[in-house]
């Protein structure tokens, strides 16, 4: 079995071959493993908060809106255990995750001293930033 | 009822695009105004999220497979999501029907892309950033490639973008071709390259329709949930069902949908 056997056997890319990859490879693996955590921690987190919500509508507790709430009302919806609450900050989390990626990436670019890479991908973050500046004006 | 039927429909929409490498927002979009009459921004915005679940859910697989190319991928992207941004904008400002006219001419061009075979793919050459590899789960052997044509590329990136912002596709229909035709890249690489890219793009989108209340929970929750449903059973599916078939399916359908879009730009 070859490190990318091992790593997709445990469905995480990468972790604890280092010692047998080159540094490319080696940084390469880490910047795919921050990419992965993300990704799984965000869809996870989007998908329990909008079943939640879908438990409080059959609870009585609300139904599907015809409009998001924007985060901090729909933090407080939420904190009251309103089912729009829970469908808002539930698709706001998914949303978010490939935003929180962006900002994974650089973190691991960062830390792989590959510079050029933290300067492509924050323009990138710039210009999903300006995205949310536009939506919110 | 009409939840249970978005999450019947996105659950198959999640399953086809887990196993053909498209986005679902080529389906949805069309679904949603021809059949269940929700307003085309509305049903964009709906869309544009169904992408970015589809996408994070099918990169977990990709990731951990090693077919991702995260720098090329990140390069790509500054063109990718500056064409969103921009496609964004357009789309709140233009009418619906100039929507309904744009997305027929897509999904006629996504049509022909489909039968056209990618090119061989280029050696890469020593210290190139963009250079990728992965394991063939075929032979089992590691495929190197580099990258030809980046300035091509990012321009049709811009484009890929653009579209993604207007109509609530994730743009994946133009960015495989463009990496495995022009650029080169292996089509698997492609594939999974495009998919972590669609994210980020339809992400961009969908924050702008989000702040502009264009992302109703009640089309957009129970496709969220069928497609994070469907994207986990395609794979899964992926050996008791011919991929020759589903693809003609999808080719049926498609055309059906460019038809019916195209007579929706015209006022029939």
């Amino acid at each position: 079995m070859d490190d990318r056997d091992h790593a997709r056997q445990d469905g995480v890319p990468g972790e604890g071959q280092a010692g047998r990859q080159g540094d490319g490879e080696r940084r390469r693996a880490n910047v795919d493993v921050v990419i992965h955590h993300t990704l799984a921690a965000g869809v996870a987190v989007g998908f329990v908060l909008l079943v939640a919500g879908l438990a409080l509508t059959v609870a009585g507790r609300g139904g599907l809106a015809t409009f998001s709430l924007k985060a901090p009302a729909a933090w407080r919806a939420a904190l009251h255990l309103r089912a729009a609450g829970f469908y808002s900050l539930g698709l706001l989390v998914l949303i978010l995750t490939p935003f929180v990626r962006v900002m994974g990436s650089i973190v691991a670019f960062a830390a792989a001293r590959d510079w050029r890479f933290v300067a492509v991908t924050c323009a990138v973050l710039a210009v999903m930033i300006a995205s949310i500046a536009i939506g919110a004006a | 009822m009409t939840f249970f039927v978005l999450v019947a429909v996105a659950v198959i929409v999640g399953i086809l695009g887990s196993l053909l490498g498209v986005g679902g927002g080529i389906l949805i979009v069309p679904i949603l105004t021809l059949f269940l009459d929700v307003p085309v921004k509305n049903a964009v915005g709906t869309s544009l999220v169904c992408v970015v679940v589809t996408s994070s859910a099918s990169q977990l697989v990709y990731v951990a497979r090693g077919l991702t190319n995260s720098r090329l991928g990140m390069t790509l992207e500054v063109a990718t999501t500056l064409g969103a941004l921009v496609g964004g904008v357009t789309a709140i400002l233009v009418s619906g029907r100039a929507i309904f006219g744009v997305f027929a001419a897509v999904l006629v061009y996504v049509l022909i892309s489909m039968e056209r075979k990618p090119a061989e793919p280029l050696p890469a050459s020593p210290g190139s950033a963009l250079a990728g590899s992965f394991p063939d789960p075929d032979t089992g052997r590691t495929i190197t490639y580099g990258v030809d044509h980046l300035s091509a590329g990012l321009a049709l990136s811009f484009v890929a973008g653009n579209v993604s912002g207007l109509l609530g596709v994730g743009g994946g229909a133009i960015k495989v071709p463009v990496m495995a035709l022009l650029m080169r890249v292996p089509l698997r690489a492609a594939i999974a390259t495009s998919n972590l890219m669609i994210g980020v793009t339809a992400a961009t989108g969908a924050l702008l329709f989000f702040g502009r209340g264009l992302i109703e929970p009640r089309y957009a929750v129970p496709t969220a949930l069928g497609i994070v449903i469907g994207a986990q059973l395609g794979p899964r599916l992926s050996s008791r069902v011919s991929t020759g078939v589903l693809r003609r399916v999808f080719e049926v359908l498609l055309a059906v949908l460019a038809v019916q879009m195209a007579l929706k730009a015209v006022g029939i």
